[in-house]
């Protein structure tokens, strides 16, 4: 193997670590339940279009989202760095085409959402939802170099699929809690493998 | 060939030692690493990558950082812009040796 395919490993091998104890999982896991929640919580309000709720969501997703990141830090801080160690990976080139293909294909789909007129049976507000998601997943999937985020992706889909006969915000609850929930099993199954395989020293 | 010869010969020695190639290696693609980590990733023992670290500090290729959090040491490691210069250096010998037809 040659020296640049060596440090080509080494390069993914760095990118795959940050997930490789299922606790940054896990906090994607939450974020999505809190999503599930906040959606509900527009659902059930009798004026669901109030922006001081709207805005006051999205301060409170944005509150959840920085809070998760530390707490998956702090996490890290105490379970992984002292089995594994620490790296800071480097950042050059870091912004790959296939961020800018998945934003455009999820403007793409936006522009499409009124025009298509999908079969009865599947609900398109859910559809559009878990593609989103899914283009998320599967961003994570290419940046980490981590197979089971592809598989991950498939998730919302298949739920939103399952969609059909309920109303659209039911269906967009299940579906973003339903890829929650499963994002919360995986990288606890992962994190158990993990530290069965990295018991702590000392 | 006498080229490449010469190439090999002007190989620089700090760099081109299994160990140390791995050290480099890694720290190249990462902005920093800490000790722990390395010796995961290189299986060297600590003695062993304690050593070499000290020869790539002394040649100036490899910054470590030690700062005392909740009463243990953390080494932290990086390559500091001369290291990543002779690396990239020693990197451009070898794809010229190896990858030349």
């Amino acid at each position: 193997m040659s020296i640049d395919k060596q440090l080509e490993a080494i390069r993914r091998q760095t990118a795959r670590y940050s997930f490789q104890d299922g606790l940054a999982e896990q906090g994607l896991g939450v974020l999505f339940l809190v999503g599930a929640l906040v959606v509900t919580m527009q659902t059930a309000m009798t004026t669901p279009y109030d922006t001081f709720m709207q805005v006051a969501l999205s301060i409170f997703i944005m509150i959840v989202t920085v809070f998760g990141v530390q707490t998956v830090n702090r996490l890290k801080q105490r379970v992984t760095y002292p089995r594994t160690g620490y790296v800071q990976p480097r950042a050059e080139g870091q912004f790959p085409v296939v961020a800018l293909v998945l934003a455009l294909a999820i403007i793409g789909m936006a522009v499409a959402y009124k025009r298509i007129t999908f079969p009865d049976g599947i609900n398109q507000a859910a559809l559009f939802e878990a593609i989103t998601i899914s283009a998320s997943l599967v961003y994570v999937g290419a940046t980490v170099r981590l197979a089971r985020f592809y598989l991950l992706a498939l998730v919302p889909l298949v739920i939103s699929l399952g969609m059909g006969a309920v109303s659209a915000d039911i269906a967009m609850i299940v579906t973003i809690g339903g890829t929650g929930l499963i994002l919360l099993a995986t990288g606890f199954i992962t994190l158990q493998r993990y530290l069965h395989a990295h018991p702590q020293e000392g | 060939m006498s080229n490449h010869l010469e190439t090999i010969a002007s190989l620089d020695k700090k760099i081109h030692e299994p160990a140390r190639l791995a050290i480099m290696m890694l720290l190249y693609v990462v902005d920093n690493a800490d000790f722990l980590y390395i010796q995961k990733q290189t299986q060297l023992t600590k003695g062993n990558l304690s050593s070499h670290l000290s020869t790539l500090e002394e040649a100036n290729y490899v910054a470590i950082e030690k700062t005392i959090k909740d009463k243990t040491t953390h080494t932290s490691c990086s390559l500091t812009p001369l290291g990543r210069q002779a690396f990239e250096q020693y990197r451009h010998q070898i794809n010229t040796v190896f990858n030349e037809r």
